[in-house]
């Protein structure tokens, strides 16, 4: 089972805590906004505290089970 | 730099409020009226209905939904001292258009390059002061000076103009208690400001002021007293809140030497011990919001037009979040704490912040071997209800 991580562009506000608490999975984009750089960059509560730190509700991680 | 801090004690008894540890109060109000309604004096001196949350969940439902929690009375106040055009009392689109224009230079990487080239400079040069001395008292001596010059630098005005902006901090956030103070230093600040934001028109550099003056919203260029607004706001923020998170850091280590004793010894857990110190005792206590709709708060009705005030402090010690909360405990699992605020308002300067504290208490701990309290100091202690930083910091090293 893995996570799929979501983010709603319309929502990002472009803060920038994603990438502070998993550096390794998100990133700013050219337009300031929240991209996944690398899905399996970081564990489950880096992950959990991104989404949970996001100050615009934007990013939301789904598990999935392929 | 004694009149200014002269002023500023007052200003700690006048605004922050003189009160050493308001946690078991927040506690008990978490327990018993976690929503609560009281009738209190607003910004424009009338009596308001006042719905007050305390506890985690609810300060961030309150700072997330900008729709229903607007921030519209807070620009009604700082306007007198600040302009029209205030960012924190900024709603929906206009608020996201303007904070565009300020928050590519408050990105991680955007500041990655002010580290060495201004905030170790100007820490080091503070530290060059005491460090042969064997003594220092740093909160005059240090916090309270380094954040207003790396601000400063960033937005684009002279920082050995600190003390000046300092003193203009403390009149302009100090506005309610004694309003023609803060109106005078809004005036002045705004007089200061123009010189620097002509040059900046004819020649731009990188800092902030030369992003105002080159940007446009929906076409259009801001004239000046949109920029006079951001500046009038962004120096003071910049200057007091990190001023405050750093003494608050340094008292947390100095009263649990076997922490800073493992911090200094791992650097890796500066990060999160950032944001403990910033949890266990958060800088800015309360932030205001104005209810545009009919709501319910954990089953509390909040009517349309009631004043709504988020409780930080208590929502970063609530139990169902943090083990121990009441605790400075640099080891426990980063999560995200809410000093800094969330929704689209969430502080705009949390990475230059947290850059300022990683670096400050770091070159304090390369440079001053054997940090220690006084013990013959002045009872030093955390005090405030709307702020809180500590009294003094008078510590031995060497």
């Amino acid at each position: 089972m893995g996570i799929e991580i979501e983010i709603d562009r319309e929502k990002c506000m472009g803060s920038g805590n994603c990438s502070y608490w998993a550096v390794n999975t998100f990133d700013l984009d050219n337009e300031g906004l929240a991209i996944v750089i690398n899905p399996e960059g970081d564990d489950i509560e880096k992950l959990h505290n991104a989404e949970r730190g996001c100050p615009t509700n934007a990013i939301s991680l789904v598990e999935s089970d392929s | 730099m004694t009149d200014t801090f002269d002023a500023m004690g007052q200003f700690t008894d006048t605004v922050a409020g003189d009160v050493r540890d308001p946690y078991l109060e927040l506690a008990r109000k978490r327990r018993e009226s976690p929503v609560e309604k009281t009738i209190q004096m607003g910004f424009d001196l009338q009596d308001h209905l006042t719905v007050t949350a305390y506890r985690h969940e609810d300060v961030s439902t309150i700072l997330r939904d900008a729709e229903t929690y607007s921030s519209g009375s807070i620009r009604d106040l700082m306007a007198v001292v600040m302009g029209p055009y205030v960012l924190v009392g900024m709603d929906g689109d206009e608020h996201k258009r303007h904070r565009h224009l300020v928050s590519p230079a408050f990105r991680s990487k955007a500041l990655a390059h002010w580290e060495d080239e201004l905030i170790v400079k100007v820490v080091d040069a503070l530290i060059d002061t005491f460090v042969d001395r064997g003594h220092a008292e740093l909160v005059s001596e240090f916090t309270f000076r380094y954040p207003v010059q790396v601000i400063a630098e960033v937005l684009g005005v002279p920082r050995d103009d600190y003390e000046q902006f300092h003193q203009w901090a403390v009149d302009i956030i100090n506005v309610a208690a004694q309003p023609d103070a803060g109106i005078a230093a809004g005036a002045a600040m705004r007089d200061y400001l123009v010189e620097h934001v002509e040059a900046r028109r004819a020649h731009p550099t990188t800092d902030v002021i030369s992003d105002l003056v080159t940007s446009e919203i929906d076409g259009e260029r801001l004239d000046d007293e949109e920029i006079f607004s951001f500046l009038r706001l962004l120096l003071p923020a910049g200057a007091e809140t990190t001023y405050r998170a750093s003494g608050n850091f340094l008292y947390g280590l100095l009263t649990h030497t076997d922490q800073m004793d493992r911090l200094r010894a791992d650097r890796s857990l500066m990060p999160q011990a950032v944001e403990e110190a910033i949890r266990w005792e958060t800088p800015l206590l309360i932030t205001s919001r104005q209810a545009t709709r009919d709501s319910v708060l954990a089953g509390v009705e909040v009517p349309q037009g009631a004043m709504v005030v988020a409780n930080l402090g208590s929502a970063n010690h609530d139990e169902t979040k943090w083990d121990n909360a009441e605790h400075f405990d640099i080891l426990r699992a980063p999560q995200p704490q809410i000093a800094f605020g969330a929704g689209p308002h969430m502080c705009l300067g949390m990475h230059l912040a947290r850059l300022e504290l990683r670096v400050a208490v770091g070159r304090l701990l390369d440079r001053l071997p054997n940090l220690r309290l006084d013990p013959n100091g002045n009872d030093p202690h955390i005090h405030g209800e709307r702020f809180r930083s500590p009294t003094s910091l008078p510590v031995l090293f060497g």
